[in-house]
């Protein structure tokens, strides 16, 4: 009970530690008989499971915006992941904000183990669980399937710009991976074996699979200028390219 | 600074509310490092260093108009990444959230950018949120959020045919201010928030030391290319406000209508020098020349917004059914005019000596529309199953415009293009008595490739296991998942795959030791044609992940002591073939009821194939004392 007391559900209910019966029985449902009962569990109600989610949870968090649905998303409260697989009332994590059982990476390693082995054993990678950067720092977990988990900007960007703000632009010179693709089209957004997250070990790999002129009409499929790459000083593009995501000064991207 | 009057003023708190019966724990103490091979590239990838740490913090309280106020923080001090949050609240009156993030990021890679890139840079961002009448039928909030990034660093500059090492500085800062309000009415509820963004960034730029003759050692056509100084100066401003909204309305409990909608319009003004002396030369012009001088104006606007409705309708209890459509427009466009005075050229032949002023005036564009249509069914509960389908349809239109200036060789750099791609996504669980078994597959199926890379078919599957025994004794899980892309358009001939298995146990034979372990595998591996640059002809470029993981560990408590352990090697025989092995042991002994310690301990090895110029094996302990009273 006294532990009750500092849980977000007792804010302004619980009054030097003591927590009214009514608070108990938002959740757990009439407790007379239970307390009559001299404490008898079989006599108050126990959420468990989607039941135990609908009833109780969805009660007041059955909120839907553009990008979260509880009937719709990955996470929708189904028969195999519902709040209470994820959420403890009484017993989430000391240390874990929304009452999380566990630590965040811990949880999600459960069902997502590839991605979560992505983080922990890549070289480059990056680092969860440390400086407040967790996967629903880029996922919202209540989020619906696919890109639609993502949780963008307050302003409806990729959430990578959530950090890398001074890759926005916009720019004059755009680079159209970025202006028409996105970051992933270069980048792996959780861990890589390639320095900087690049999608190939080489940056000329990176650069080459799509600046080659072959008979299909792709963007940026005109070959560059003469190159040689078999030389080490060409095999790195952004030696030269720095301004590999845009420029407001130079058509190349050379600045 | 700012960081240390943040952990001062977490230390002080930490004094104020020792006397109180509320939540408490600190950790706080020293990390030493120990570290062997490429300094480098362990700060690159890890970058934990000496220093003092406050592990941990976690207070919750009451105070005086607060009902409760609730203060963690993390890995403040040496970093390289603190964390601290701030919550209060005020039950119906408001609500405060305030999220602080701090982080050293370092990057000097060997082998990336010829080793001359590097950076250390610190970025810290704050997030406050102050919601009022929370609960109520409008609940107004403000909010800010700033995001400074700044340090030193080295660049290259491809300047007068060569590449030159420059020092950089580098200072961002991004403000962001925000004012809504969330609303409630019956069954229709929704939020609507006005912000505005700015963005501003000062990096000036000098020859570094040493870097005189570039990079290329050779001469140009007869001349030694060699700079005596440069001086870059770039300032950029970003102004961004945006509008962001959605209002959801339910219609007997049944139908849920979603709408929603979000704008930006960013305008950037970029403002450029820079100053040069030396001997270099231009294609461009035809000339060698000793001095250069360059200003640059440039205006840049990103005009993107994006709306849309979604419908959900339950049939039966459980079972539902969900439309919607998205429309995203988004409008770049910017325009520079670039004035540059090479002084004193001549001629590749060494004549007509004099100063060659030239005037760039471009502009460009790109415009993008990607409309999505998705229809879904889900059935979340029919007994131990749950069943989703969706089908979704994405078309991309996309027309872009550059300038003359930026096209190298005339080819496909701008132009219209065009893509539509054809999803189906289903998912299908059963979960009974501690078992969970799943499957999801998914089919994209596009009509042309915008960029190269882009597939035309690909196949995603992913089987899911689990069992967890009843009172937690045993738990183990199996993933697999498989994703195959490709274009088989005969001049591209794109191949990928992605195979991913892993599967991890864990046990407690007695209470208070469970031991776990885990085995995982990935390959993934692409293919493409490409054409060399050098000679073009086609080659083939690819590229190979081909790794193993095991882990094992465990945890104990008993009394006192607990104990964290566990051990992990990661084998790459990809194209960059590497070993990563990370070992961790934590023991936290109670002294007393109020007092312990904990004892950290870490290993992290990298080793490369080939020369070890960026190998690494670095030991951290730390120790730390731990306060719950």
């Amino acid at each position: 009970m006294k532990a009750f007391a500092s849980n977000v559900h007792a804010i302004g209910k619980a009054k030097k530690d003591a927590i009214p019966s009514s608070l108990c029985e938002s959740c757990h449902g009439p407790g007379r008989e239970h307390i009559e009962g001299g404490g008898d569990k079989t006599k108050i109600f126990k959420p468990v499971g989607l039941e135990g989610s609908n009833k109780t949870c969805l009660t007041c968090h059955d909120t839907a915006t553009d990008r979260v649905s509880r009937r719709g998303g990955m996470h929708a409260n189904s028969a195999s992941v519902n709040c209470l697989t994820c959420h403890s009332i009484h017993n989430s994590d000391a240390h874990s904000q929304h009452l999380l059982v566990t630590p965040q990476l811990t949880l999600c390693q459960n069902c997502h183990a590839n991605q979560v082995a992505s983080f922990r054993y890549q070289p480059y990678a990056h680092r969860l669980g440390r400086g407040g950067m967790e996967c629903s720092s880029c996922h919202d977990p209540h989020g619906r399937p696919g890109r639609d988990s993502l949780r963008l900007t307050r302003a409806g960007e990729v959430p990578c710009l959530n950090c890398h703000s001074d890759k926005r632009g916009p720019y004059v010179f755009q680079h159209g991976a970025l202006a028409v693709g996105e970051c992933m089209t270069c980048h792996e957004p959780h861990g890589s074996a390639n320095p900087k997250r690049l999608t190939r070990a080489r940056v000329v790999q990176v650069c080459i699979e799509c600046h080659s002129p072959t008979a299909t009409r792709t963007l940026g499929s005109q070959p560059p200028s003469f190159h040689d790459t078999t030389n080490p000083r060409y095999q790195s593009c952004t030696t030269c390219h720095v301004a590999i995501h845009g420029s407001n000064r130079d058509p190349h991207l050379f600045k | 600074m700012k960081r240390t009057v943040i952990i001062t003023a977490i230390l002080l708190l930490t004094m104020a509310a020792h006397a109180q019966p509320v939540p408490f724990e600190l950790e706080a103490g020293y990390r030493f490092l120990d570290l062997k091979g490429s300094s480098d590239m362990y700060r690159s990838q890890i970058n934990e260093r000496n220093g003092l740490l406050i592990r941990n913090f976690s207070m919750s309280t009451e105070a005086r108009g607060i009902d409760r106020l609730r203060i963690d923080a993390s890995d403040f001090g040496v970093g390289p990444a603190g964390t601290l949050r701030v919550s209060a609240d005020r039950a119906g009156l408001w609500k405060l959230r305030l999220g602080y993030r701090s982080t050293n990021a370092f990057s000097a890679l060997p082998n990336f950018a010829l080793g001359q890139h590097v950076f250390n840079r610190t970025r810290r961002m704050l997030d406050v949120d102050l919601e009022f009448l929370p609960d109520r039928a409008i609940t107004p909030f403000v909010g800010y959020s700033s995001n400074d990034n700044h340090g030193p660093g080295q660049t290259t500059y491809s300047f007068g045919l060569d590449e030159f090492r420059l020092r950089q500085d580098l200072k961002e800062r991004d403000r962001e201010f925000r004012v809504g309000a969330g609303f409630r009415f019956a069954s229709i509820q929704g939020q609507i928030t006005q912000g505005w963004r700015n963005y501003h960034s000062t990096e000036t730029l000098s020859l570094a030391t040493g870097a005189n003759n570039g990079n290329n050692p050779g001469p140009i056509l007869g001349q030694p290319i060699s700079a005596d100084s440069i001086t870059r100066t770039d300032r950029t401003q970003v102004d961004t406000p945006f509008t962001n909204f959605y209002v959801t309305g339910d219609v007997r409990g049944r139908v849920r209508l979603v709408a929603n909608y979000v704008h930006l319009a960013a305008d950037s003004d970029g403002r450029e020098s820079e100053t040069a002396t030396g001997a270099f030369g231009s294609f461009d012009i035809s000339r060698f020349f000793t001095g250069f001088n360059e200003t640059a104006t440039s205006n840049a606007r990103n005009d993107t917004w994006r709306g849309g409705g979604r419908a959900e309708v339950t049939l039966i209890p459980n079972v539902d059914f969900i439309a919607g459509f998205q429309r995203e427009h988004r409008e770049l466009s910017g325009s520079a005019l670039i004035n540059s005075l090479f002084v004193n050229a001549i001629t590749f032949g060494g004549a007509d000596k004099k100063d060659i002023q030239t005037i760039l005036s471009a502009t460009s564009s790109v415009d993008r529309d990607t409309d999505t249509l998705n229809a879904a069914l889900s059935a979340r509960a029919i007994g131990p199953f749950s069943v989703r389908g969706e089908y979704r349809e994405t078309k991309m239109d996309v027309d872009v415009s550059p300038d003359l200036s930026e096209i190298v060789v005339p080819g496909a750099q701008g132009g219209t293009f065009s893509r539509r791609i054809r999803t189906f996504d289903a998912n299908a669980n059963y979960t009974k008595s501690g078992l969970m078994i799943g499957a999801a597959l998914r089919r994209d199926r596009a009509n042309e490739p915008i960029f190269r890379t882009d597939y035309l078919d690909r196949d995603r599957m992913r089987l899911r296991a689990s069992w967890k025994s009843p009172k937690d004794f045993f738990r183990a899980g199996l993933t697999a998942e498989r994703t195959t892309q490709n274009n088989d358009r005969a001049d591209i001939d794109y191949d990928a795959h992605m195979r991913q298995y892993s599967g991890d146990v864990e046990i407690a034979p007695v209470s208070g030791l469970r031991l776990r372990a885990s085995l995982s595998q990935l390959h993934g591996q692409s293919d493409m044609i490409i054409r060399h640059p050098e000679n073009f002809t086609l080659g083939r470029s690819v590229n190979e992940d081909n790794g193993t993981a095991r882990e094992g560990g465990f945890t104990f408590f008993r009394g006192p002591v607990s104990i964290d352990a566990s051990m992990a090697r990661f084998r790459n025989r990809g194209t960059l073939p590497f070993i990563v092995g990370r070992q961790h042991a934590r023991v936290t002994y109670d002294i007393k009821t109020k007092a312990g310690l904990a004892f950290e301990w870490d290993r992290d090895k990298y080793d490369e194939a080939g020369p070890a110029i960026a190998d690494f094996d670095a030991t951290r302990v730390g120790l730390y004392f731990r306060w719950r009273p």
